[in-house]
């Protein structure tokens, strides 16, 4: 109960672009802005990997960066949560059928939230970061 | 002189640890507030820290023992170091000499955090440390002087005797020379080029994560702890408050938080030459007036 509640209130978010157009990318920036105030959720923005409990991708997975996608993954602790942010990350949007795309992200690692849109809103964006906090505060240690 | 008993010394780690977190918490409530938002709740680090002990442990490749070792060392040095430091109306540890333990503990606190670090192997963690290291040094020269200036003026070598023997005007000078350290200590959004979120990711803490995290913050949380209380001390004091001594101490604690904050919102962070002038520039500028206040008899 306890450790499901300070999980909830503690959020931190790690943003990682895999190839998108940027669109996301903004948006992911504005949620965290003043006007949102995602720090009275406990959501802040880390720089490392290492520190975060939710991982924030945009952009599909591209030949280059799916090596990348899965090590970042490995290295966030347990428990963590994915949120899938934009058309891109979800299905492949527009990427679809690259020489170079190499699947939408949940077919690399496991996806918890899928937040859809070209870009999706910033409100969109902070309420899957809410809906991911919630999934992954009953995630128990070491299990993915 | 008395020491406190086994109760006494819990009481005490308790209160630091509690003052501790509500620095950090009144500082990004504050902050939040100047920013036109509602902000996170006072117990958001208390949250945070909690949050960081139940998450597993991310390990790099390169890590070493000092990398494990480091933060649980630190934290239990800070703890040490909490013990020491005076709080008005309250018995604290107090021996011969503690003055100088008090200046050893703080720079092992640094120590350990930048060694821990460094150690992880991470190129950011290194920036980080050169950029620390500096800080640091400077403080802590200027802190062995102003403590000098103190165990000269009261001929004793016990934190607690020699702030009771100085005058008044000695007290808020040493006071407002804590409260200038505190600027480079607690790496307010001006001194904090060695954490720099944006261009070397949080630096020397870029490896950690988990219950060493969790550690290692607290261990920063504590040393910002004991230089602001220093600070407030003294200037409680000062003030003569006698049995409300430790409210005003919570509340000047608050108010420096709340003065941090002020700073953190107002000024961007400085590149690490013109921080290292200008925190060497305002120390030195404090020092001396603690040197005129020793002077004036």
């Amino acid at each position: 109960m306890i450790r499901e509640k300070v999980l909830r209130r503690s959020v931190w978010v790690f943003h990682l672009n895999t190839g998108a157009c940027n669109g996301c990318d903004i948006e992911v920036i504005a949620a965290l802005t003043p006007r949102y105030d995602a720090e009275r959720f406990g959501v802040k923005l880390v720089g490392s990997p290492r520190h975060a409990d939710i991982l924030l991708v945009t952009g599909p997975v591209t030949q280059q960066t799916l090596p990348r996608v899965k090590r970042i993954y490995e290295m966030v602790p347990e428990p963590k949560a994915v949120v899938a942010i934009g058309t891109c990350a979800c299905d492949g949007g527009v990427f679809k059928d690259g020489a170079t795309f190499k699947g939408p992200l949940s077919k690399v690692v496991p996806v918890d939230v899928f937040v859809y849109g070209c870009p999706p809103r910033p409100n969109n964006i902070l309420k899957g970061v809410l809906e991911a906090a919630q999934i992954y505060s009953t995630k128990r240690r070491g299990v993915g | 002189m008395a020491q406190p008993g086994p109760l006494g010394l819990v009481l005490t780690i308790g209160y630091s640890l509690l003052m501790a977190f509500l620095i950090a918490g009144t500082r990004r409530k504050a902050k939040a507030r100047m920013h036109g938002r509602i902000g996170p709740p006072l117990w958001q680090p208390l949250l945070d820290f909690l949050k960081l002990l139940y998450k597993d442990l991310s390990l790099p490749s390169t890590f070493s023992t000092i990398f494990f070792l480091a933060p649980v060392v630190g934290a239990i040095v800070g703890i040490v170091a909490s013990l020491i430091v005076p709080l008005p109306g309250i018995q604290t540890l107090s021996f011969s000499g503690d003055i100088a333990a008090l200046v050893i503990l703080v720079s092992a606190i640094d120590f350990m955090l930048l060694t821990g670090g460094v150690s992880s192997g991470n190129p950011y963690s290194w920036v980080s440390f050169s950029r620390a290291a500096m800080l640091a040094i400077i403080r802590e020269v200027f802190v062995a002087a102003s403590f000098a200036a103190l165990v000269v003026k009261a001929q004793e070598t016990s934190l607690i005797k020699a702030i009771a023997a100085v005058p008044l005007h000695f007290k808020a000078s040493l006071g407002i020379f804590f409260l200038v350290c505190s600027l480079g200590v607690s790496l307010t959004t001006v001194f904090s080029a060695p954490l720099a979120e944006t261009e070397i990711l949080e630096g020397f803490l870029i490896e950690y994560s988990g219950p060493l995290l969790a550690l290692a913050e607290l261990t920063h949380m504590l040393q910002t702890y004991i230089v602001l209380s220093l600070s407030s001390t003294l200037i409680a004091s000062a003030l003569s408050t006698g049995a409300t001594g430790i409210i005003v101490h919570i509340l000047l604690l608050l108010a420096f938080s709340l003065l941090t904050s002020f700073l953190d919102s107002a000024f961007a962070r400085l590149r690490i030459g013109a921080a290292v002038k200008i925190y060497a520039l305002l120390l030195a500028i404090c020092t001396l007036c603690v040197y005129a206040s020793l002077m004036l008899g």
